[in-house]
């Protein structure tokens, strides 16, 4: 094993990335703060590799991630339930013009008080949207990667981000309104 | 997390503004605690000896003996089974042990005897219909309270 100040010094270098990835994911401080710090748990126990490894950022990353999504299929039994009742589909004709963007409003520009409505909008989607939403925007992964982790399908994927995406759309379209955007 | 300026860009503009509007999220930062918990944690391991903490977590010069130990138990039970099976029965007999085992038996065989006699006559004196009738609602009673438990448990239960 390392000096334990190298460990210390590595926590505080990641745990950050850590936090946000489980945070966003999850959307719920103390259980983002459990995954984060098991993470490191399981990052002290290899600490051997890890240590040395270039790539400690990403292993982190990936080990947070597949603790939240773990974590989220533990909660699925109950949230599934709801989000399943009007199965939209997002390649069907006329799903996208549900809600039409504007050009202008493609490019953003948010505020101060707009970047808080929409942290607070992220947080509150249903679960499911949210993981799918995260993991496509803020994790880089594709639709059937994310369909495979979360273990549903690809429609379902698609639809939730869809959903998710419209949601924070409409929380923020009277915002900018009114701000004359 | 998406690094700054690294936005996905899509064909629909409704995932182009997501795109833009979530890469304009500021990163949230780990709560302060968050460092002495994971250090608490650590540390604690350490005082816990290496038997009582799982396999993986045992030092690693300990794991490689133990699997070179198990490899070669497995091996001498895999070559010399016949022989082993045989050296153990004779240090068991010169013990004594097997006869002790043998009385030991016997005894719990008669012990059981009596039990299923006793079960017996009790069986032979009830009246049939009424008690068939109590053992099954007693049956649909259980099963029912079981699944509905178990129902109301998945429903119902907190988010650790």
């Amino acid at each position: 094993m390392s000096h334990p100040r190298d460990f210390e010094s590595f926590v505080l270098e990641h745990q950050d990335k850590v936090f946000a990835t489980a945070l966003r994911i999850l959307g719920n401080e103390t259980e983002a703060r459990d995954v984060a710090q098991e993470t490191f748990v399981r990052a002290w126990h290899h600490w051997d590799d890890v240590a040395t490894s270039a790539a400690a950022a990403g292993w982190l990353k990936t080990v947070a991630r597949n603790q939240c999504i773990n974590l989220l299929q533990r909660h699925r039994a109950r949230w599934s339930t709801f989000t399943d009742l009007s199965p939209d589909d997002p390649e069907a004709p006329g799903f996208e013009s549900t809600l039409s963007v504007p050009e202008t409003h493609a490019g953003a520009m948010l505020t101060q008080e707009q970047r808080g409505i929409l942290e607070r909008a992220v947080a509150t989607l249903p679960p499911d949207q949210r993981a799918a939403l995260v993991l496509y925007h803020f994790e880089d992964m594709e639709y059937a990667d994310i369909a495979r982790a979360l273990r549903v399908s690809l429609g379902k994927v698609k639809t939730d981000i869809h959903r998710a995406r419209r949601a924070l759309y409409k929380t923020l379209q009277p915002l900018r309104e009114d701000l004359g955007c | 997390m998406n690094p700054r300026g690294h936005i996905r860009e899509g064909t629909d503009p409704l995932e182009r503004w997501a795109g833009r509007a979530l890469g304009e999220l500021p990163e949230p930062r780990a709560p302060r605690d968050l460092l002495p918990g994971i250090l608490e944690r650590v540390r604690r391991p350490s005082a816990t000896p290496w038997h009582r903490r799982p396999w993986m977590e045992w030092p690693l010069a300990l794991r490689w003996a133990s699997a070179g130990a198990m490899g070669l138990l497995l091996s001498l039970v895999g070559l010399q089974g016949d022989a082993l099976l045989e050296a153990a029965t004779r240090a068991v007999q010169r013990v004594d042990a097997l006869r002790l085992a043998q009385d030991a038996g016997s005894s719990l065989l008669s012990a059981a005897s009596i039990c299923l006699g006793a079960a017996a006559r009790v069986w032979e004196h009830l009246p049939r219909p009424w008690f068939l009738a109590v053992v099954a609602a007693l049956t649909a009673l259980w099963i029912s309270t079981v699944g509905l438990g178990a129902a109301l448990w998945r429903l119902l239960r907190p988010i650790p």
